[in-house]
């Protein structure tokens, strides 16, 4: 006689294990394409969080954006590696910052405003991180805004291209 | 793009430049410099006391002047005296160098061990 284990599963959970599945692939391919200056990654993958937020709320987008992050890094090799830690801690800053974020009254932020949102969330928590593991070196700062200045640039194209995709979608 | 997300975006682009100013000119002014010649500590000095420095590099003798919490390149045997044209500097964390006669002054706080830490 044997017992079987069996996980109930909700419709909710396939939905987050869809989405990841389709965020760690951008995830994968885009750390494949070689960046202009270290530090600087559009960030693709995280259209999809923000199109996940706007559809089906914080909670999954939560799970979709972190569980991206250790199933990527899984894949690449980068598990509890420096490169890990600073996703990681990206990842875990923005998530932390959109709460706030989609629970404001009235109409609120739309995908532009959480893509930008999340972007400098994501940076500032990765600088806070490197600064306090690897570099703790003051000079580390005076790389930051150029770095700021980057992710909220690529924070506002993300965001154009999940509101375009939330267009489409609908 | 609703009307938060344009507030956002202007919000944010108005206090970009603040951030800039913040970063790069604000890093706190340096407590004592470090002279390195060639590969080798040379020697360490505190900014607070004012002095000369004569430091023998492969090109000759180049002369350090610290003022007032302050360190500059007085005169150096290089060609270029990219150095001495560089001018005081104060700000913990700058570094300032006479490369062709392999001389280096770096600034530090007070509290600064390490630069980098590698896995």
């Amino acid at each position: 006689m044997t017992d079987t284990l069996q996980l109930n599963t909700t419709p909710d959970d396939h939905r987050i294990a869809w989405f990841a599945a389709l965020a760690v692939v951008i995830h994968v391919v885009e750390s494949a394409l070689p960046s202009p200056l270290p530090g600087i990654k559009p960030g693709l993958a995280n259209v999809v969080t923000i199109i996940v937020l706007c559809k089906y709320g914080w909670q999954t987008a939560a799970w979709v954006s972190l569980l991206r992050v250790l199933a990527g890094s899984l894949i690449l090799g980068t598990f509890l590696t420096p490169t890990f830690m600073l996703a990681f801690s990206g990842a875990l800053c923005s998530v932390c910052v959109l709460y706030p974020a989609c629970r404001l009254p009235g109409r609120g932020f739309g995908p532009v405003g959480f893509s930008l949102l999340a972007a400098m969330a994501h940076i500032s928590g990765q600088f806070f991180t490197a600064w306090m593991l690897f570099i703790p070196h003051p000079g580390i700062w005076q790389l930051f805004p150029v770095l700021l200045s980057f992710a909220i640039l690529l924070g506002v194209i993300n965001g154009i291209i999940s509101l375009h995709v939330l267009k489409r979608i609908k | 793009m609703t009307r938060a997300d344009l507030f956002l975006l202007l919000a944010v682009m108005f206090a970009l430049p603040f951030v800039y100013q913040a970063s790069w000119h604000n890093q706190g002014t340096a407590a004592q410099a470090v002279i390195l010649n060639g590969k080798h500590e040379h020697s360490r000095h505190s900014l607070h006391e004012d002095r000369r420095i004569e430091v023998k590099g492969p090109l000759g003798p180049s002369h350090i002047e610290i003022k007032q919490g302050r360190i500059r390149f007085v005169d150096s045997p290089c060609k270029a005296k990219v150095c001495i044209q560089r001018g005081w500097i104060d700000q913990a964390g700058t570094l300032n160098a006479c490369v062709p006669n392999r001389i280096a002054i770096r600034l530090s706080g007070l509290h600064e061990q390490y630069d980098s830490i590698n896995y």
